[in-house]
């Protein structure tokens, strides 16, 4: 399946459990299917998966009233990764980032867009993706710096 | 340039997007500035760790996969349905006393031209079709038909409305629309050159489908009306093709 496993890894991030995050995955894709006429020629076939991965996430929360709230995202991440303190200390720091950050940072680093492709893929400006990233990578930075990553592992 | 606008641009650095005299400038700072050179160094050595972390999760998207294409393509269960109907409406052919049967069930690409109506015509799911007679032209050409030859399928009353190219069971087809204003018809058209064979109708109780294998094409009519018509639309292209 082209880009499923992209979408699953992301869409890990936004869900609240495993089987939520294959759900979202599977309902892209359904509606990347029925709305194929939409994708402009010559435009980025994953870039447009992403994008609407990231409206179904949106649509879910508009409906379970869930929008603004934290999203916990151990339990699904938990569902895929090994136990291996390096994979802990990432997630956790990764899951203490604002969402919209945690979005924008995951989109670049892990999935390899440009800014530009990530301000369509989130149909915000390009000054907003610079901002966001920026942002998400100082906090990630603070957060697996040796002493933090001692602490978290004292709370865990 | 000045740290706070390397600090700026680094995301822009970072994803290779500096353009013009912009990049040259940002590596010649760099280049002069170890406090900036050491926070880009310690900003990558963070996106590794949670590239490697993230990269090496198992992420196992079968079980997705077989649900999108049992939705999709109705493989699984539904396509068995369509298929079970269609042997079903055969073997009440046969025990009505149905000449139009011959023996054996249909081959199994029957089901799959009547999946491909219902959805695209039928229940009308978003596809790309073509159009415009030069658009149809250009897809027709793929499997060696021509707008013109296409328009000429038409039966009585009936004018070609869009095209497009699909895929059955394997076989590359031309998938034609006809219309009459009101009601439609499909066609399908395949390069499939074999020992000629005549028209053969199956139902599933919705839509009927006329199977046809000419020198050079396999073909098959998709309606909704009774087997009678099914057949007639059949014998047009048959006629013509």
């Amino acid at each position: 399946m082209p880009h499923g496993r992209g979408l699953l890894r992301f869409a890990r991030r936004l869900a609240t459990d495993p089987s939520e995050a294959e759900d979202l995955v599977q309902e892209t894709f359904l509606l990347a299917w029925r709305g194929f006429h939409q994708l402009a020629e010559g435009s980025s076939a994953r870039a447009w998966l992403f994008r609407i991965l990231i409206n179904a996430h949106y649509g879910r929360m508009r409906k379970t009233k869930s929008a603004g709230t934290v999203v916990e995202l151990t339990p699904a991440i938990r569902g895929g990764c090994s136990p291996a303190s390096e994979h802990l200390e990432v997630n956790q720091a990764l899951e203490r980032l604002a969402r919209d950050h945690r979005s924008v940072l995951l989109l670049a680093v892990v999935e390899g867009f440009t800014c530009r492709e990530i301000a369509e893929i989130l149909d915000v400006p390009m000054g907003t993706v610079m901002s966001r990233l920026s942002r998400a990578r100082e906090a990630m930075r603070e957060a697996l710096a040796p002493g933090d990553a001692r602490d978290a592992r004292a709370v865990r | 340039m000045t740290c706070e606008q390397i600090r700026h641009l680094a995301p822009l650095y970072r994803t290779g997007e500096l353009w013009g005299d912009q990049r040259p400038q940002f590596m010649g700072h760099l280049a002069a500035c170890p406090a900036c050179e050491r926070e880009l160094s310690a900003q990558g050595q963070v996106d590794d760790r949670i590239a490697r972390v993230l990269a090496s999760e198992p992420c196992d998207t079968s079980r997705i996969e077989r649900q999108v294409r049992r939705e999709i393509y109705g493989t699984g269960k539904t396509r068995w349905r369509v298929w079970g109907a269609i042997a079903a409406g055969a073997l009440l052919a046969i025990a009505g006393g149905s000449m139009l049967w011959r023996t054996g069930p249909p081959p199994s690409w029957y089901a799959v031209a009547a999946l491909d109506h219902r959805q695209e015509v039928r229940e009308g799911h978003p596809r790309r079709w073509r159009v415009e007679p030069v658009e149809i032209d250009q897809v027709a050409q793929r499997v060696g038909m021509s707008f013109e030859r296409s328009a000429r399928l038409a039966a009585a009353g009936y004018r070609l409305e869009r095209a497009k190219i699909c895929g059955v069971d394997g076989l590359r087809m031309l998938h034609l629309v006809f219309t009459n204003g009101k009601d439609r018809y499909s066609v399908f058209i395949g390069q499939h050159p074999g020992p000629p064979k005549g028209v053969r109708v199956a139902g599933d109780g919705s839509e009927q489908v006329a199977g046809l294998q000419t020198a050079q094409f396999r073909a098959a009519v998709v309606t909704e009306g009774s087997p009678d018509e099914c057949e007639k639309f059949a014998r047009v292209v048959v006629a013509k093709l």
